[in-house]
């Protein structure tokens, strides 16, 4: 089965543009809020709170590119007609990473590879589009993803780094005898 | 599917419940709940026309987190549960998930005989290999070298349930297999499963961190089948039998008639009242 995905520098309109800005910003807080209560429910409130802080940047963001949407009309895009490399939104962090007891730096190196992904994504938008404003948009997301790396490479040196047998867990998940 | 009152302007995360799954952190049973509510989404079906319907495991938790009407069924029983269901109520979309131990192994035979049946539903099968509720035993689809489990501490030594062969075998439809690790793509399948008349069997390799954290791997190992999807039982069977169950797409969508039986009132409700009065 072969699928043609259409590619960032396909996206032909502001309206398109933003609507891909838009979906990337909310299913990365929906990830992060996802993976936050996971945390939440095992236990792991620390790197919940953690996530619950990505969640509510994420949707500040959101809310920034809804309102540079106001007064047009985003198009419906369904989820895999999206021009994402990979099929999936940029940012949306990798939750096969996760594991429930894992350190303040793992979460933060996790959140560092979505917003690193999400300014590859919009600089690659900016470097391909041949629309003036698009290219006017990415390049200032891209700026913006890119100043959230360098925040967050300051962050990660803060916490220190996973131990070695970081994911002991001296009460298990009960195997059967 | 057949045609049902639209729904506008309702996007995926109008389709989870408030409830936070219990799942463990990195289980691939949360991107499988994103690409259904993403796939309803874009079906654009009103709430209250969706029934979702599970067994018992890890995965049948999946309608508590659905902001849908839904029944945790009785394990294995999913699909029987839900044929009724389908069959008094032709108008609801009638989802089915549930695990590989649930719908395989306890739900075995409603399975093969909700395929031959061919009623209009679509069955998700989140297939992790291995019973995670009851912490971590072999299941139909676990490879025969699995060692892990203390209770299988040599593997099983069984060849692996082939629930895709199986299904077309028994009648299913439209097959196909997906992966955790692509919920949009997931989403797509489940959509079009959904639209595809008939029986509906959904395989989705969804990982199991927990008791059989070398799933992880699958995100390096699954790929997009090299198929056209056929409506040829036969070439479908002589793929599927090649296959290593790690290839994903929609392998068959067949034309076999929908079982839809003539339904005529025969007594009020007011008169079922009376026959289950105490």
């Amino acid at each position: 089965m072969v699928e043609v995905r259409k590619a960032p520098g396909d996206i032909a309109t502001v309206e398109e543009f933003l609507a891909h800005a838009l979906t990337l910003e909310n299913e990365a807080a929906d990830g992060y809020q996802e993976i936050g209560d996971s945390m939440a429910v095992h236990n792991n409130p620390e790197v919940a709170e953690l996530f619950y802080k990505f969640c509510k940047y994420g949707r500040m963001h959101a809310s920034e590119v809804q309102s540079l949407a106001t007064g047009l009309t985003l198009p419906h895009i369904a989820p895999w007609d999206f021009a994402w490399e990979d099929g999936e939104s940029p940012e949306t962090p990798g939750a096969d990473s996760v594991h429930y007891m894992m350190t303040p730096s793992q979460a933060l190196l996790l959140a560092l590879r979505a917003e690193q992904q999400a300014h590859d994504f919009y600089a690659t938008v900016a470097k391909t589009t041949k629309v003036p404003r698009i290219k006017e948009l990415a390049s200032e997301f891209a700026s913006e993803e890119a100043e959230h790396v360098r925040l967050l490479e300051e962050w990660i040196v803060r916490y220190p780094s996973a131990e070695k047998n970081w994911d002991f867990d001296p009460d298990p998940p009960s195997m059967p005898e | 599917m057949s045609a049902l009152p639209e729904q506008t302007a309702l996007s995926a995360s109008d389709f989870k419940s408030d409830y936070r799954p219990v799942w463990c952190p990195g289980c691939g049973h949360y991107s499988v709940l994103s690409s259904l509510t993403k796939a309803l989404a874009e079906l654009a079906v009103r709430r209250e026309d969706i029934a979702v319907i599970s067994g018992i495991g890890c995965s049948s938790r999946i309608p508590a987190y659905t902001n849908l009407y839904g029944f945790h069924s009785v394990h294995g029983r999913a699909l029987a549960v839900a044929t009724g269901l389908k069959v008094a109520r032709p108008d609801l979309l009638v989802i089915v998930a549930g695990g590989d131990g649930d719908g395989y192994s306890i739900g075995g035979n409603h399975f093969i005989h909700a395929c031959r049946r061919n009623v209009d539903m679509t069955y998700i099968v989140m297939d992790n290999q291995v019973y995670g509720m009851t912490k971590g035993q072999a299941s139909p689809t676990t490879p025969a070298d699995w060692d892990k489990s203390k209770l299988t501490p040599h593997g099983t030594g069984v060849s692996p349930f082939h629930p895709l062969a199986v299904a077309l075998a028994a009648g299913a439809n439209f097959i196909a297999r997906c992966f955790a690790g692509d919920p949009n793509g997931t989403a797509r399948v489940i959509t079009e499963a959904v639209r595809h008349p008939g029986f509906s069997m959904v395989q989705v390799l969804s990982p199991c961190v927990t008791y059989q954290p070398e799933q992880r791997e699958w995100k390096n190992t699954v790929r997009k089948a090299d198929i056209v999807t056929t409506s040829e039982a036969d070439l479908a069977a002589r793929w599927l039998m090649a296959d290593d169950g790690l290839s994903t797409g929609v392998m068959y969508k067949g034309h076999r008639p929908v079982y839809r039986p003539e339904l005529e009132e025969t007594a009020s409700v007011a008169d079922l009242e009376k026959w289950f009065a105490v």
